[in-house]
């Protein structure tokens, strides 16, 4: 099956169109060995079959950021039969030298000039066609917030694919040239065929100082590596510079001249969205709306939620106390079904109502490009933890679900900063956490208690940041973050998000739910759930929190929204207030707020941050929350 | 001159960037080359991060990013 892969920068509207293409049937994949995720799904081209992969975006093919090499890599290793390079418009010149990148890697291309629209906007009014004379490869144009231009596109690439045309690729100055020229022939072609590229490509990326295809030669060839070393000098001593700084020199001049020769520059229209930025990048005015907008955000979220939950978790209550009279109360048919009911229930009546609108106001935001201004804005108390502001959007991806959080952390140069921030984001209540917040203080003790929690955890995330920047003390490179233009966000794009995520829940999740449902309803009936509890009596016994508690914190490290439902299943009753008081609704919710991440979570920290360090964050965590947990006891018992 | 001494709403041109390849890589790919023209939109509260205009888009750069950039100010 022919392979096509959708590249280009970020924000360049690359997901709209894989979108439109694929619909709604995109699966999340990983990059070989990694995390670096990415989506692909078949298609139905000018009725022929293809496979469809969205890179993540990438500003460049030279970075040094691991989500780039990855996504380099992949291109490279043959498995793709064309590229479609989307771009960005009206950023035109910039995006241009990662074309350039690109056609350097003799693959099949088509670039798509998307934003048409935007462009217009910003006063650049480009030549397609003399852009594809100038480039050799076909060019298209498209608008793929309206689907405008797209299905040509997708009909384009699938025409290169099959045709494979050489790709030209433009030529540097003539002295950068002749020392590629030179390196190009001592470079053996087999070795170059080894390492899996065209020689003149892997010439350039070792000109360009790439540490991995350096330590490819070095470990092929000494001798060729020193003489690599060599011609590196002689390059920068020709122009008084680093080599790596000529080429990155020549390529935004190629692209300049490109631009020059298709692009016309007239006068900007300055609309709304503009001014926009005057007031919601404001130094004062942008804090008051980043909290009204975060806000707001949580509050439609809780209504929502807690509009659906109630009529649900009746019905399902209802059907249980139907059942009991249908069926003999203490048999095992009777608890295998009330735990498979408890299951559904937990689903459908408490995360769903809740995950739903959370995934699409988080989508939203995302869409629309309000995440990266809010990285702006809190870049100054990321400071003062000893992060920066780019650390921000872990954490907001955090409330959604700890696994993209501590994914994102790649977006960080740092080691050391992706350690503290993965380490910070697990403890951000993700969705599942947000469903115990809502569902048991919002819903039983009211939302102001449910708003009180967030904000104990964000100050306590706040504290123990600054111990842990301290206790790894390094100055943190500084914020470089691109700020998108704002965009109207597409239905289809938010729609597509949120069900990746929600099938996600129904396929991975919520059978274990069912069956975690299932099984505790079980050891109900053969009582042993007494067994598990005592297990954790320490725990609850110190908590103050009652004796059938225990089990529901060992399922909640499956799943946290198990910990509710669980908790529904262990008192045996959906009306909490019954059974317990303030205080100890709002020690247990501390405590699953921070003790150990879910499973999921362990497993993606252990990749990305390392073994070692994924247990010192599940001894931390639990530490955490113990204490936490014990200070809010000893505080409700002062207060009652 | 460096970058974070320039004044709000005025343009400047990028001489060189100091700092380790690093910076100047996550700088250039961005947009920001020595000769271009930077036009600074925003200076953040709290000595917060600054925002540039450079061909077109917009880009916060922190202050200890700010200050490695050398400028001509037009």
């Amino acid at each position: 099956m022919i392979r096509i892969a959708l590249v280009g920068q970020p924000n360049s509207g690359k997901s709209t169109i894989f979108n439109h293409l694929v619909g709604y049937r995109a699966n999340t994949s990983n990059l070989p060995g990694t995390t670096v995720e990415y989506l692909k799904s078949e298609a139905l081209i000018a009725g022929k079959h293809a496979e469809v992969v969205d890179l993540p975006g990438i500003y460049s093919l030279t970075s040094l950021d691991q989500a780039e090499a990855q996504a380099r890599n992949f291109l490279l290793d043959g498995q793709i039969d064309a590229v479609l390079n989307v771009v960005d418009a009206s950023l035109l010149s910039r995006s241009l030298e990662l074309t350039l990148q690109l056609t350097e890697m003799q693959i099949p291309i088509v670039v798509c000039l998307n934003m048409e629209d935007e462009a217009k906007r910003k006063g650049i009014t480009i030549n397609p066609e003399k852009l594809a004379e100038r480039l050799g490869v076909p060019v298209v144009t498209a608008v793929a917030s309206r689907g405008v231009g797209v299905k040509e596109a997708a009909e384009r690439v699938m025409e290169v694919a099959h045709a494979k045309p050489r790709v030209p690729f433009s030529t540097y100055s003539d002295d950068v040239e002749k020392v590629v020229g030179e390196l190009v022939k001592e470079l053996n072609c087999a070795l170059a065929r080894r390492i899996g590229l065209v020689p003149r490509l892997l010439a350039i990326k070792l000109l360009d100082g790439d540490p991995y295809f350096l330590e490819q030669v070095r470990k092929n060839s000494f001798e060729l590596y020193q003489r690599t070393e060599q011609l590196k000098d002689n390059l920068g001593k020709i122009r008084g510079s680093s080599a790596e700084e000529i080429l990155s020199a020549e390529r935004h001049n190629l692209a300049m001249e490109l631009f020059e020769g298709v692009a016309t520059v007239g006068h900007a229209t300055v609309g709304l969205r503009d001014k926009l930025d005057t007031l919601l990048m404001h130094r004062i005015f942008g804090y008051v709306f980043f909290a009204a907008i975060m806000y707001i955000f949580f509050i439609v979220v809780f209504r929502v939620g807690s509009m659906i939950e109630t009529p649900v978790m009746n019905l399902f209550d209802r059907s249980i106390d139907m059942l009991a009279q249908v069926i003999p109360k203490h048999g095992f048919a009777f608890f295998a079904l009330k735990g498979i009911i408890q299951g559904m229930a937990g689903a459908i009546g408490i995360v769903f109502p809740y995950l739903v609108p959370f995934l699409a106001g988080l989508a939203v935001l995302e869409d629309v490009g309000y995440l990266p201004r809010a990285g702006y804005l809190m870049d100054v108390f990321m400071h003062k933890i000893g992060l920066h502001g780019k650390s921000v959007i872990p954490f907001i991806l955090g409330y959604g679900c700890s696994i993209p959080a501590v994914m994102a952390t790649r977006i960080l140069d740092s080691k050391r900063d992706r350690f503290i921030t993965a380490a910070l984001a697990v403890m951000v209540p993700c969705v599942a956490r947000t469903t115990i917040i809502f569902g048991l203080v919002g819903y039983f003790l009211g939302a102001h208690w449910a708003f009180l929690l967030y904000v104990v955890n964000i100050l306590l995330i706040a504290i123990i940041g600054k111990v842990l920047t301290r206790l790894f003390p390094q100055v943190t490179p500084g914020l470089i973050l691109e700020i998108p233009s704002y965009k109207v966000p597409s239905i289809r794009v938010v729609l597509a998000k949120v069900w990746l995520r929600v099938r996600e829940f129904i396929v991975i999740a919520w059978p274990l739910l069912i069956g975690g449902s299932l099984v505790l309803s079980l050891f109900e009936y053969a009582r042993w759930d007494y067994y598990l509890n005592l297990a954790f009596r320490p725990v609850t016994w110190a908590l103050g929190l009652p004796l059938a508690l225990g089990v529901t914190l060992i399922f909640g490290v499956f799943r946290k929204e198990l910990s509710l439902i669980m908790l529904f299943q262990a008192l045996g009753t959906t009306q909490v207030a019954t059974v317990l008081s303030a205080g100890q609704m709002m020690t247990f919710t501390l405590f699953v707020m921070f003790y150990i991440p879910c499973v999921a979570t362990i497993a993606v920290l252990a990749r990305e941050i390392g073994r070692g360090k994924t247990s010192l964050v599940i001894g931390a965590t639990t530490m955490i929350a113990l204490v936490v947990a014990l200070l809010a006891r000893g505080i409700a018992a002062m207060i009652a | 001159m460096t970058l974070d001494q320039l004044q709000l709403g005025k343009r400047a041109r990028v001489i060189r960037v100091h700092g380790g390849r690093g910076l100047r890589r996550n700088l250039t790919q961005m947009g920001v080359h020595p000769g271009d023209i930077v036009y600074l939109t925003q200076g953040g509260a709290f000595h917060g991060p600054l925002v540039i205009e450079v061909s077109g888009s917009k880009i916060a750069l922190g202050r200890g990013v700010a200050r490695k950039v050398l400028i001509d100010p037009l």
